[in-house]
């Protein structure tokens, strides 16, 4: 057996950090830490739920769900399945048909686009979102009906099936433990400003936000 | 295929498995699994452990449970009680604690 290849098997959970060298294969659920050298791959069955720092390994390979921020320090592919709610940086990164995403993604080598640091992620993250997030979040461009109607238009149905499928992978990550609410506030408008951007798109084919949920976002970008 | 926790690994926190576990790296909090656990040589446990049965080549600081049984190979290391229905200790295996089994 090759030493240096770990691997979880379907029916582990751990709870806590998983830190060091070596390749690892992830088929069951982790809660914490994932920060490992090597090339981290997680299958179709693989939970993961990030909660201090980002999920990080040298080529990341995802099939399976993931909650938090995905950092390679040579690659991050997500392969048909993946759901991942997050931020991915890595100097290369591959989408494949099949593969969600709700997060940013920035590519290139480290020194220069900031591969972040989850500080720094945040430092930039405002600059990007806010831009995106004004129309939602101020009574004041309310005010304009236009940019209501822009506001209100669902994505097209493509991104409203896959926002469907994302919200399946929140409720999956979820089921690993309850809600802990921190998490959505940065994760979740990101795509939702997207999908404003393609607002001019034909016909309201399926409203992407529950009544209400903009007002929860609105409270939560507030602080 | 068993879950193999690699060399280089080391993971803190709470591990459960209903699996086979292979212990290769180092694990420190708490180790419980519903299968045999495997610690090889190299292997490093500080964690109560529970098993349905333990083959210890490694180190151990802390308590072992196993419903089945516990053997302590040559060169192995154990640090705290072990509670299990069969134990066996190999010659040159350390063992600081006491031994609890159906009697």
């Amino acid at each position: 057996m090759a030493a240096d290849l770990s691997r979880l098997g379907r029916g582990v959970v751990i709870r806590g950090s998983i830190r060091g060298d070596g390749d690892i294969e992830i088929e069951g659920r982790v809660e914490g830490v994932v920060e490992v050298d090597g090339d981290v791959t997680l299958a179709d069955s693989a939970r993961v739920r990030v909660e201090e720092g980002d999920l990080t390994g040298k080529r990341v390979s995802i099939r399976g769900a993931v909650l938090g921020n995905i950092r390679g320090s040579s690659a991050i592919v997500l392969e048909e399945g993946a759901r991942v709610v997050g931020d991915l940086a890595a100097p290369s990164i591959g989408i494949r048909p099949g593969g969600l995403l709700r997060g940013h993604v920035s590519t290139g080598d480290g020194s220069e686009s900031g591969v972040p640091t989850r500080g720094r992620a945040e430092a930039r993250r405002p600059a990007i979102e806010r831009s995106a997030r004004v129309p939602a979040a101020r009574p004041a461009v309310k005010a304009s009906p236009a940019a209501k109607a822009m506001v209100a238009a669902p994505p097209p149905r493509s991104a409203a099936k896959s926002s469907a499928r994302v919200a399946a992978t929140q409720r999956e990550a979820e089921e690993v433990t309850p809600a802990v609410d921190s998490w959505s506030n940065d994760a979740v408008p990101t795509p939702r400003a997207k999908g404003r951007g393609r607002a001019a798109a034909p016909a309201p084919v399926m409203p992407s936000l529950k009544k209400g949920a903009k007002g929860q976002l609105k409270r939560k970008a507030g602080r | 295929m068993a879950t193999v926790i690699g060399q280089g690994i080391i993971i803190e926190g709470e591990v459960t498995s209903d699996e086979a576990v292979v212990v290769a790296g180092t694990v420190r909090g708490k180790l419980t699994v519903d299968g045999p656990l495997t610690i090889e040589a190299g292997g490093v446990v500080e964690a109560d452990v529970g098993a349905t049965s333990l083959s210890l080549g490694g180190t151990v600081t802390g308590n072992v449970t196993a419903s089945d049984r516990v053997d302590l190979l040559a060169g192995s290391r154990l640090v705290g009680d072990v509670r299990a229905g069969r134990v066996t200790i190999a010659d040159g295996a350390v063992f600081k604690g006491s031994v609890d089994m159906d009697v």
